[in-house]
């Protein structure tokens, strides 16, 4: 296939001597705030401005100077990545005309329509997009309830400092040492992260630390995703490094010992203690009453991401009550975002909206420096159920990890960053 | 409601078919003057367009990604696409996650699909 320019590419828009993007003749429609520039929100705005042919004006809000990938960060653990091997720049506002703000929003009026951020900046909507990813809920660990705390013990669940932290700790622990990660009961964000991030520490440990162990202690009562290839994994690559303890979930820490505390009262010490919070819809949706599945994640409607208990504010990724089937992935917050999108465009130009949407997940896991394996699936609107349900027949797994789908994944995190962020 | 027609400057964005859902439909017919025949037209493209750009997450948009082996679909013959992912659901043509999407997708959306990548392609 021959090359083409990149359209939105910056890079590409310049040695083509193509005009930066105007809009000015366009007569604007709605202003859109999105909260959150992670694979969901930075997608949604993207999108929102091309499908709208840049009639709706998008505002986003986002306190990180920079994406960072969650998705390839546990290669960092590993040591085949740095974390500036993750991060990649925003590039929406120039080659979209995207507004984007360096912030955080300190609350959200679902009536009167504005968002007001931390530096004291109010916002004006007429549709309001929130993709805040997730929050911990600490107080299910209440030794970990605190800032002291958490900046000791780390949970590495958001890339980015704590990712580096954790490298740091693990670099620095003992030959013959001993770490542990503990993984909170389903749902929680990247269903098969915990088990991918055990065997790239094992891969490290292996490589690095003699004698050392890495001991996974997880709430549920079996691998929650990839089972059957991870423990493949696990006895093949890891058997000497690396002990997987199921149905043990971690109620409690003491931070300055590196101590767990288990449901029954069982304790073990660590040299690093990776502790995976219980998790929930970020702060600023359940702060605002969004967050009405056990006021934890927040219910949709599947055709627009419309919430169910306040019209006119979408909220989408990792904090939506999932449909069924569906996982809490970037792949997936990266498709949420097209269709809210193109939903939120529709509604403002007072157009019909697709009752038929079909979007897809895909999600890789390494298992070392090189081989990855993955897990796909499809998902279409069920008219009867009004959810997104997996197409029978469709989706399924590697039949073994491979250096080719290690190829392939690395080419996935590229095409995908470059598809939310330019 | 603004019956604006689409800017001609904005041509030169070159996201004409990706965009034309919204775009070549919902902009130039007005509200007031939409027929149910033009809605529903509308409501096709669009969910062609949902669809389509849903593959963009791992192949791109009109052009092949930098540092990704992942080809763009841009451009590809419509009637190659959908025999391909035929071949792919069926397991015919060698594939390790392909095969796996492949078979999520109906003949309606597949040669709806393959029409807009062609379209694409000609977009450039």
């Amino acid at each position: 296939m021959k090359r083409r320019s990149f359209l939105g590419g910056m890079g590409a828009l310049a040695t083509l001597g193509i005009p930066s993007l105007s809009y000015a003749a366009d007569k604007p429609v709605g202003q859109v705030v999105v909260i959150g520039a992670g694979f969901g929100g930075a997608t949604a705005a993207k999108y929102l401005r091309l499908f709208s042919q840049g009639r709706v004006g998008v505002t986003l809000v986002d306190p990180n100077p920079a994406f960072v990938s969650c998705p390839i960060s546990n290669l960092v653990l590993e040591g085949r990545f740095t974390i500036d091997d993750v991060t990649r720049p925003y590039a929406l506002e120039k080659n979209h005309g995207v507004k984007q703000i360096q912030d955080m929003v300190d609350s959200v009026d679902p009536v009167g329509k504005t968002v007001t951020l931390r530096g004291g900046q109010t916002l004006s909507w007429d549709r309001l997009i929130v993709a805040p990813g997730i929050d911990f809920m600490w107080e299910q660990i209440p030794g970990m309830n605190n800032a002291d705390a958490q900046g000791k013990i780390m949970h590495a669940w958001k890339a980015g400092e704590q990712t580096v932290t954790l490298r740091k700790q693990l670099e620095a622990m003992p030959d013959g040492g001993r770490v542990i990660l503990t993984i909170p009961e389903a749902p929680y964000r990247c269903p098969p992260g915990p088990y991918e991030r055990a065997c790239l520490i094992a891969s490290y440990l292996k490589k690095h630390k003699p004698g050392a162990k890495i001991q996974i202690f997880d709430a549920n009562q079996d691998v929650t995703s990839k089972g059957a290839l991870f423990k493949a994994a696990w006895k093949e690559l890891y058997s000497d490094v690396l002990e997987y303890v199921p149905s043990f979930k971690a109620v409690d820490v003491v931070a300055d010992e590196r101590r767990v505390i288990f449901e029954l009262g069982e304790e073990e010490v660590a040299d690093v203690l990776n502790v995976i919070p219980p998790q929930r819809a970020g702060d600023i949706v359940v702060e605002t009453g969004l967050a009405t599945a056990n006021n934890r994640w927040c219910e949709v409607d599947f055709l627009t991401f419309e919430s169910t208990v306040a019209p006119g504010v979408h909220v989408l990724g990792d904090a939506i009550q999932i449909a069924p089937g569906m996982p809490k992935s970037g792949h997936m917050a990266n498709q949420h975002g097209k269709n809210c999108a193109a939903a939120v465009a529709a509604l403002l130009l007072e157009r019909p909206i697709n009752g038929d949407p079909i979007y897809a997940n895909t999600c890789f896991s390494f298992v070392d420096d090189a081989q990855a394996m993955h897990v796909a699936s499809v998902h279409r609107y069920n008219l009867d159920k009004k959810t997104m349900l997996a197409v029978e027949g469709s989706g399924g797994l590697s039949a073994a990890p491979s250096s080719r789908e290690g190829r392939v994944a690395i080419s996935w995190l590229n095409a995908v960053t470059a598809d939310v962020l330019s | 409601m603004s019956c604006t027609p689409i800017d001609s400057s904005t041509a030169r964005l070159r996201w004409p078919a990706v965009a034309g859902g919204l775009l070549a439909s919902a902009l130039m017919a007005c509200a007031s003057v939409a027929s149910a025949a033009d809605d529903d037209k509308l409501v096709a493209e669009m969910q062609t367009m949902s669809w389509a750009t849903a593959c963009f997450t791992c192949h791109g948009a009109a052009d092949d990604v930098d540092g990704s082996r992942i080809g763009s679909l841009a451009g590809m013959p419509a009637d190659e696409f959908v025999s391909k992912m035929k071949e792919l659901a069926a397991s015919t043509r060698a594939g390790a996650l392909m095969p796996q999407l492949a078979r999520g997708y109906d003949e309606t959306a597949l040669v709806r699909m393959g029409e807009y990548f062609e379209k694409l392609g000609e977009a450039q």
